[in-house]
């Protein structure tokens, strides 16, 4: 394959002026990193100390393989929600490696209102358990939870992708013949009980793990039994009478320790055959996307140049060069995983479209992973592209997408826009792991477009009641709703509500996304089907 | 498929042919065989049809520098992909890509632009973008202001080109 040849500058101003505005978006991405995984109240580090239990991070280090890296997911989940009070989510979710085996981590964590579950929190461990389905992981819970936050149990409890969904994963899980180990650090109360129950495997620590429908104080409520929590649900009683968990351990060490153990009598799974060859780093500097990503996010920038910093050896072959310029479709590797790349390099015509759906259908004949690099404001509009028919050739991407069988692996680069969210494969269209830059923005439109949009809506009631809208008055208005909506689209905020799996430094996408592809070679890839392209 | 590469000055078309584990050159009419074990200081110890040589590589981008019996050598590879693929010839008048409209004219009338000169930029769907020239010349014309609309494929700006010294 051909090396990209780069034609940035690094001594020009706009270089210069990208990196000084990416340095800071990176500062503030780290700050908010580094909250979510250690800032927690005194009181709450306090207590842990006390049970003599060890901090969630601590236990996962020590579980998984030394050396090995961890693909953490989802770290800012909740981060604007909550007033800030559930940082993480209060769970810890992601791939790592324990005993040579790719797994999905789901842990509690226990410094944020004692692990109970926000609705954000249960979204994310569905989340995780979506990813252990799709790509076959085995799953390893580390149990540390108070149960459901029940200030809000309405948005956590009955609805089909609640709470209700983690043990209906599992059961899945389970049918599928992928294994989980649950290990049981804490209370698991209630709905949370069934993790281990439902798990193929579980260890239980002597003295602080605990598994129990009903705690003490809701059985004496419920019934005036008065019952101790050892007695109720502690480890020397489900590992010698009830049967629920299997392995009693002294202490958390011995807990992980027998745990790595049970994980390492697990069959290794075949992975899939995939197209591989030795990793090469790229040639040019992934750092050099500090430079290249635009300081204003309406800025154009050439997708080229950023694909020369993700794949192996900085080496692509372009597919239909001439053709539908505004996408980039090709093929590459990364990390030696051999991958087809759709990437924006402009707005949607009626040809990048067709392109497009072409090379989805080229990678699922071929059973190439594909990666979306989205930078889309959308498909054009206008009389003579719809004419040519922009619609239907927007259409066809979308089956195209929706038929696609092989893995499919989308960041967001910068501009996230309308249908064009949908054709790139956003969240809706099964990429196996979503990624943001920090500086990406999701929208239905543009936050310009909108407050014009909404202004012009607003100035045509007030004209129907015969009033008018001073400019002053409109330029507040729409003022406003920039603002919200710039808010309501950075990554931070869609991050939050996890539309993504997680925000990326830049720099990092390369080794996100090898993990990731690596991640989902455990599910054998099938063959594509499609229903019927308007063409 | 025969590929070509300078080595030391000269331009030298070699087809390699790998069967099992063994790796021959065709070059010219003879054959090499090849086979070599390479350390990670960049040592290499090379075996050329039975002959062994002790020699150092290293590479910088598509040069390769081999140090072999005492001599040093610069090896470059074309590409023959890069060596087809020609520029195509700019033409005089830059035309819109998309209808949008002008944030900024970076250029005068008069100016003299070299290609790929920024001569304005433009925002269209959200998303504004540089217009570029496509080849070296005087800026004759501009059509547009900051601020004016324009529709797909309407002259933004005419160049006129410098003859190339071919013509001169």
């Amino acid at each position: 394959m051909r090396r990209i040849q780069s034609r940035i500058n690094t001594q020009s101003s706009e270089y210069q002026e990208n990196i000084k505005a990416n340095e800071s978006r990176l500062a503030e991405f780290h700050r908010r990193q580094e909250a979510a995984r250690y800032t927690r109240p005194q009181r709450d580090l306090d207590r842990l100390a006390r049970q003599e239990k060890m901090l969630p991070r601590q236990r996962l280090e020590m579980l998984l393989d030394p050396g090995t890296p961890f693909l953490e997911l989802s770290t800012l989940a909740a981060g604007e929600l909550y007033d800030g009070d559930a940082p993480s989510a209060g769970c810890i979710t992601g791939i790592g490696i324990v005993a040579g085996r790719e797994v999905v981590i789901h842990a509690n964590d226990s410094t944020v209102k004692g692990g109970a579950w926000f609705p954000m929190t249960i979204k994310k461990i569905v989340r995780a358990m979506d990813i252990a389905i799709e790509n076959r992981l085995p799953v390893i819970h580390l149990c540390d939870s108070a149960g459901g936050f029940l200030p809000l149990q309405s948005e956590l409890f009955g609805d089909k992708y609640y709470a209700g969904r983690i043990f209906r994963n599992q059961a899945i899980l389970s049918k599928m013949g992928v294994k989980q180990l649950a290990l049981v650090f804490g209370h698991c109360t209630a709905g949370g009980a069934y993790v281990p129950a439902m798990s193929d495997y579980s260890v239980i620590v002597r003295g602080t793990g605990a598994v129990f429908l009903g705690g003490p104080p809701l059985v004496k409520a419920a019934t005036g039994e008065e019952v101790t929590v050892e007695e109720l649900g502690g480890a020397d009683m489900h590992t010698s009478v009830s049967g629920t968990c299997d392995y009693p351990a002294e202490t958390e060490e011995e807990a992980i320790a027998i745990g790595r153990e049970i994980v390492a009598q697990w069959s290794k799974p075949q992975k899939w055959d995939a197209q591989q060859q030795a990793p090469e780093a790229p040639y040019y500097d992934p750092k050099e996307l500090y430079g290249i990503i635009p300081a204003n996010i309406k800025t154009q920038f050439d997708m080229m140049e950023v694909i020369a910093r993700i794949v192996d050896g900085s080496r692509f072959h372009e597919y239909q060069p001439n053709y539908g310029k505004t996408i980039i479709c090709g093929y590459a590797h990364i990390w030696g995983y051999k991958v087809g790349i759709v990437a924006n390099n402009g707005i949607l015509f009626n040809d990048s479209s067709k392109k497009a759906s072409h090379f989805i259908q080229l990678c699922n004949q071929n059973k190439t992973p594909l990666v979306f690099l989205q930078n889309i404001t959308g498909y054009m509009v206008g009389k003579a592209y719809e004419r040519e028919g922009i619609t239907k050739d927007g259409a066809k991407m979308i089956m195209a997408q929706a038929g696609s069988e092989v893995p499919k692996f989308t960041v967001m680069t910068n501009g996230s826009y309308g249908a064009g969210n949908y054709g790139m494969c956003g969240r809706a269209y099964d990429a196996r792991f979503l990624f943001s830059w920090p500086n990406s923005e999701i929208s239905v439109m543009g936050a310009e477009q909108a407050a014009k949009t909404l202004t012009t809506i607003k100035t045509n009631q007030l004209k129907r009641e015969g009033k008018e809208l001073d400019t002053a008055e409109q330029k507040r208005i729409e003022q406003e709703i920039i603002e919200d909506y710039h808010h309501k689209s950075s990554a931070y905020y869609t991050s939050s509500l996890i539309w993504d799996d997680g925000i990326l430094d830049p720099a990092d996408t390369r080794n996100a996304l090898g993990m990731a592809i690596a991640a989902s070679l455990n599910a054998p890839i099938g063959h594509p089907h499609y229903g019927v392209f308007r063409v | 498929m025969r590929y070509t590469f300078k080595i030391a000055g000269e331009m030298v078309s070699i087809a390699p042919r790998s069967l099992a584990d063994e790796l021959v050159l065709a070059i010219g009419d003879e054959d090499y065989a090849i086979a070599f074990d390479h350390e990670r200081d960049g040592r290499c110890t090379l075996d050329i049809n039975g002959k062994r040589f002790e020699s150092w590589v290293a590479r910088d981008g598509d040069d390769i520098f081999l140090k072999i019996d005492g001599q040093y050598i610069k090896v470059t590879a074309f590409d023959p992909r890069s060596l087809a693929a020609g520029s195509a010839e700019g033409e005089g008048s830059v035309r819109a890509p998309m209808p949008g409209v002008v944030i900024e004219v970076l250029v005068a009338e008069g100016d003299e632009v070299v290609e790929g000169a920024k001569l304005m930029t433009i925002e269209s769907m959200k998303l504004q973008s540089t217009v570029t020239a496509a080849c070296d010349g005087v800026v004759r014309s501009i059509s547009v202001a900051a601020g004016s609309e324009f529709n797909k494929d309407d002259v933004l700006v005419e160049i006129e080109g410098h003859p190339s010294p071919s013509d001169a």
